[in-house]
């Protein structure tokens, strides 16, 4: 499956409401889509914004190197599955 | 207004960076792809890109005003068919290319974002060249058509987007740039997310992609010269020059531009050109149409010609010529300014040169070719192959088209096999990095993963080898006409000699040339090469120690192949199968070589070494090849029964060295293991009784083998630092090979069993075996000891108890070498050893320090050894 948006949308909810750790589950994702990765960039400048620290769970290696490319891999914590 | 891109606005900017950011995004996301997903994006592209190829012809028209619409139509179907006829079947995701038998495989890497900048002449064909190869290669393009062609890219550029994203590229895969301005260009070319420049344009925007410092495709400007020589088929070669030249009105940069013809058909070929349409200009009308489409400030055509119909062009400059003329043929005297037509004319305007000769024709084709076409295209027409390949030299196109369409021809797939493009490399000569017609290749980087590879290996030996005591008799079997027995004068005054010419059958006429006992000369090995064409010598029996033999190898090598240069045969080389020099093929005569050995060390008699002194330059030449391999090897003991003791000494250490140092050289192998192991065994057993009891004729016997065994192991595995030590050290002070060697030998064991500073590369051993392999050495010979640590110190005692029972000499300065005189002679000697070739072979790379270190320990002997290391148990003797 591409980029579960329902997911990001409710960790942006849990960075808004002041969480300080959110973690978001990569396990079943196989790809990321350009509208995924604006959701990531999004949530990552909130996370900055708020002083939380998302967590990427089971990234697999094609996503975490797109995250690489566009320099967000940088902007997140990676955990392993 | 500046052309900067200071000129740009913030807005402007913003743009730009939004632009930039989806492609970017588009890419990193494109790169999860696989090549099924592309594949069916790209067919559906060019399914679309078919289904609007007259749309997209008339929109071309209707904005440049340039070329034919049939023409362009036409373009577009090639730009998509043909394209995807060459892109179908070929990977461009993860692997592309696979070579099983050089362990490799290649292995694609998208590029990311491509700035692309297509040109007015062939603005919707580019485009869809460009997508399609954007989408098989996983890429994401920002395009920068010619303002003059925008909207007619635009809709392209909008048919292949919205194809692409329909069946699943990612969103903003293509953008177009709205109105777009230098300074844009500029801007996008220096961006640091743009990673590559793609210019098919003029060479103002290939010049600024190049000097953008990114790394960039940009083509070149042509000037197409075309040979049309006596042999031709001339109906062809004139049809195809109209069909070409004609073709959206001339505007491919790779149509024909200047036609030289050779005098002998020159009336009949213009005569042809006149029948089918073309108008054939007088001097007048020439000297017109050169000051009219040509800028004579600049040199270059005119704009307002490019792409209009001849009709169209002789209309504006009043040129009177019949309704439907397809061409304008135009006869010039020279190339250069001062014949304005020489140059690049995208139009039908067509340049007539008439060659007097061939070498004529030749060398205008060469002045056109760089009067502005450096590099792009050139075509022949000619049944002549040589004149083919001859003008393929002089030329420097990246295409040379024979007998065929320039313009269609270099489009390739049409008329030929070349690779479909829009896009025509130019090379060095147009000021760009390929000559390729740029294809899918070029938008993708290429890794190469390279799996280790183990190198072929051998095991070389002479055909035959007899050995035991009078096997010298096997000389029998042997029919020659004429041998020739090469000794010294010692064995001669022996009786050896006697005793092999006792085994050459009676009808074999024999003769003997005695030689100095010591390393040949160049005038020795000519004084056998003489004395072998004296007598038409079919057999040479070298009977003799290391010195004899190798001469004989000599002799032979420049009897059979008189032309062999010493010299340069002896050039260094790392491995032998990649070496620069060829030992000679060709021979003279066919001679038999057979090797009879006289002392137990060198084993001479089975290797392919043979070292030549060079008194003048004060130098040894050692020469290394198979060929050198005597033909049989008789090892016989009865010819060493009478060396003296210290010869036995000497001789049965540099065996042992052999056989220690083959063992554990990076080419040892399962095959040189086993006979290095059985040599080191034998020496150890019988050394010490063939030096205490030289009459013991089992002792002898087996150490004559051992020397045998040891030199086939080190014929095919090589020494290693030891023998470099022991070749300038005995060198400088006058010491034998084989007590030298005896000198360094523990040290040097104990050198190799420890962890080396610096490993050798040596691509078939898998792991640093030498300390593993000297304790199988220690468990052989029962020398006892837990771990490989303990079983090495216990082999380098044993071996310098072995030299105590030889009365070998154990320090250097026992010879009376005084301390002061060795460190004066140290840099010397470590040059000397450094520049040995034996050390390449060795497990442990030498550093120069080490050798002074080991040069230092032999000096002061038994108390100065290298402290081992510890280590895991030994496993294996064999490393492979």
């Amino acid at each position: 499956m591409t980029t579960n948006l329902a997911l990001l949308q409710e960790a942006m909810e849990k960075v808004k409401r002041g969480e300080s750790e959110v973690i978001l589950d990569f396990a079943s994702l196989l790809r990321i889509d350009a509208v995924g990765v604006r959701a990531l960039e999004e949530l990552a400048a909130l996370a900055g914004d708020r002083s939380a620290k998302v967590l990427l769970r089971a990234v697999n290696a094609d996503i975490y190197r797109v995250l690489k490319q566009l320099k967000l891999a940088e902007r997140f914590a990676f955990v392993n599955g | 207004m500046t052309e900067d891109v200071t000129s740009l606005s913030a807005d402007r900017i913003e743009y730009l960076e939004g632009l930039v950011r989806r492609g970017k995004t588009a890419a990193a996301v494109f790169t999860q792809f696989t090549q099924r997903d592309v594949d069916a994006i790209v067919k559906a592209m060019v399914l679309a890109g078919l289904d609007q190829a007259q749309y997209l012809a008339r929109l071309a028209i209707e904005e440049t005003r340039l070329g034919v619409l049939e023409d362009k139509a036409i373009k577009n179907m090639v730009a998509t068919e043909f394209v995807y006829n060459y892109v179908r079947d070929r990977p461009s995701v993860g692997v592309i290319h696979e070579f099983p038998e050089r362990g490799l495989v290649e292995v694609a890497e998208p590029i990311g974002l491509i700035f692309s900048i297509t040109p007015v002449t062939n603005p919707t064909s580019t485009v869809l060249f460009k997508c399609i190869m954007a989408i098989k290669t996983r890429n994401a393009v920002i395009f920068g058509p010619h303002p003059k062609a925008w909207r007619c890219c635009q809709e392209a550029i909008r048919i292949m987007y919205e194809a692409a994203v329909k069946h699943g590229a990612p969103e903003g895969v293509f953008s177009c740039l709205e109105s777009p301005t230098i300074p844009d260009n500029k801007f996008l070319m220096r961006h640091k997310d743009v990673m590559l420049i793609d210019a098919t344009g003029g060479p103002g925007a290939v010049k600024a992609a190049y000097g953008s410092g990114k790394p960039a495709l940009g083509v070149g400007p042509g000037n197409t010269p075309v040979y049309l020589e006596k042999t031709a088929h001339l109906d062809m070669a004139v049809v195809d020059i109209i069909t070409s030249k004609t073709f959206d009105n001339g505007t491919i940069c790779a149509s024909e531009q200047t036609v030289v013809i050779d005098d002998e058909i020159y009336d009949l070929a213009i005569r042809k050109f006149a029948e089918l349409g073309s108008h054939i200009c007088n001097q007048k009308e020439t000297d017109l149409l050169g000051r009219t489409v040509i800028n004579p400030e600049t040199g270059v055509m005119q704009p307002i010609a490019i792409g209009q119909t001849a009709t169209d062009i002789a209309g504006v400059i009043g040129l009177r010529v019949k309704p439907g003329t397809k061409l304008l043929i135009a006869p010039i005297q020279g190339v250069g300014p001062q014949h304005p037509l020489s140059v690049e004319k995208l139009f039908p305007v067509l340049a007539v040169y008439r060659a007097g000769s061939t070498e004529e024709a030749l060398r205008v084709c060469v002045d056109v070719n760089h009067a502005g076409g450096l590099g792009h295209t050139a075509v022949i027409f000619s049944r002549n192959e040589e004149i083919i390949r001859k003008f393929s030299d002089v030329i420097n196109a990246g295409r040379i088209i024979v007998n065929s369409p320039g313009s269609i021809g270099a489009l390739g797939g049409v008329y030929n096999d070349m690779v479909p493009t829009f896009s025509f490399g130019c090379g060095t000569g147009g000021g760009n990095s390929t000559t390729d017609n740029v294809n899918m290749y070029h938008y993708l980087n290429i890794k190469r993963v390279a799996r280790r590879t183990q190198a072929h290996m051998w095991f070389r030996v002479p055909n035959q080898i007899y050995f035991n005591l009078n096997a010298v008799e096997n000389l029998r079997q042997f029919s020659s006409l004429s041998t020739l027995i090469v000794t010294n004068p010692l064995l001669e005054q022996l009786g050896h000699v006697d005793v092999v010419r006792r085994s050459i059958p009676s009808q074999t006429q024999v003769r003997v040339l005695t030689i100095p006992d010591a390393e040949p000369e160049f005038k020795v090995v000519m004084q056998g090469v003489d004395a072998l064409n004296l007598h038409r010598a079919d057999q040479i029996v070298a009977l003799g120690g290391g010195s004899v033999i190798d001469a004989a190898k000599l002799m032979k090598l420049k009897y059979e192949s008189p032309s062999a240069d010493l010299d340069e045969l002896a050039a260094p080389f790392l491995d032998i199968r990649k070496r620069v020099v060829q030992y000679p093929t060709e021979k003279a005569h066919q001679v038999r070589l057979i090797a009879v050995p006289t002392t137990s060390g060198t084993g001479s008699e089975v290797t392919p070494f043979a070292v030549l002194i060079d008194k003048e330059r004060g130098r040894k030449i050692t020469l290394a090849d198979y060929s050198l391999s005597p033909d049989v090897a008789i090892v016989d003991p009865q010819f060493v029964m009478s060396m003296p003791k210290s010869l036995t000494a000497d001789t049965g250490i540099d065996c042992l060295t052999h056989a220690f140092e083959s063992g554990v050289s990076i080419h040892a192998s399962p095959y040189t293991d086993s006979n290095a192991m059985q040599a080191i065994r034998m020496v150890f057993k019988y050394l010490p009784i063939a030096y205490e009891n030289p009459r013991d004729e089992e002792a002898r016997s087996m150490m004559h083998n051992a020397a045998c065994i040891a030199a086939l192991a080190f014929s095919n595995a090589s020494v290693g630092v030891n023998h470099a030590l022991a070749h300038a050290f005995g060198a400088r002070f006058g010491v034998g090979h084989g007590k030298a060697n005896a000198l360094m030998l523990p040290h040097v064991l104990a050198y190799n069993a420890s962890v080396p500073t610096k490993f050798m590369p040596s691509p078939n051993q898998r792991a640093y075996v030498a300390h593993k392999k000297y304790a199988m050495v220690s468990d052989l010979l029962g020398l006892g000891g837990e771990t490989v640590a303990e079983k090495v110190a216990n082999l380098v005692a044993a071996t310098g108890q072995l030299l105590d029972r030889l009365e070998i000499p154990r320090s250097i300065a026992e010879l009376g070498i005084s301390e002061a005189e060795f460190e004066r002679a140290m840099p010397e000697l470590a040059k000397a050893a450094f520049d040995d070739p034996s050390w390449r072979s060795n497990p442990r790379m030498p550093l120069v320090s080490e050798l002074v270190g080991l040069f230092w320990s032999a000096y002061r002997g038994r108390d100065s050894q290298a402290p081992l290391t510890e280590a895991g148990p030994a496993k294996e003797w064999s490393c492979v």
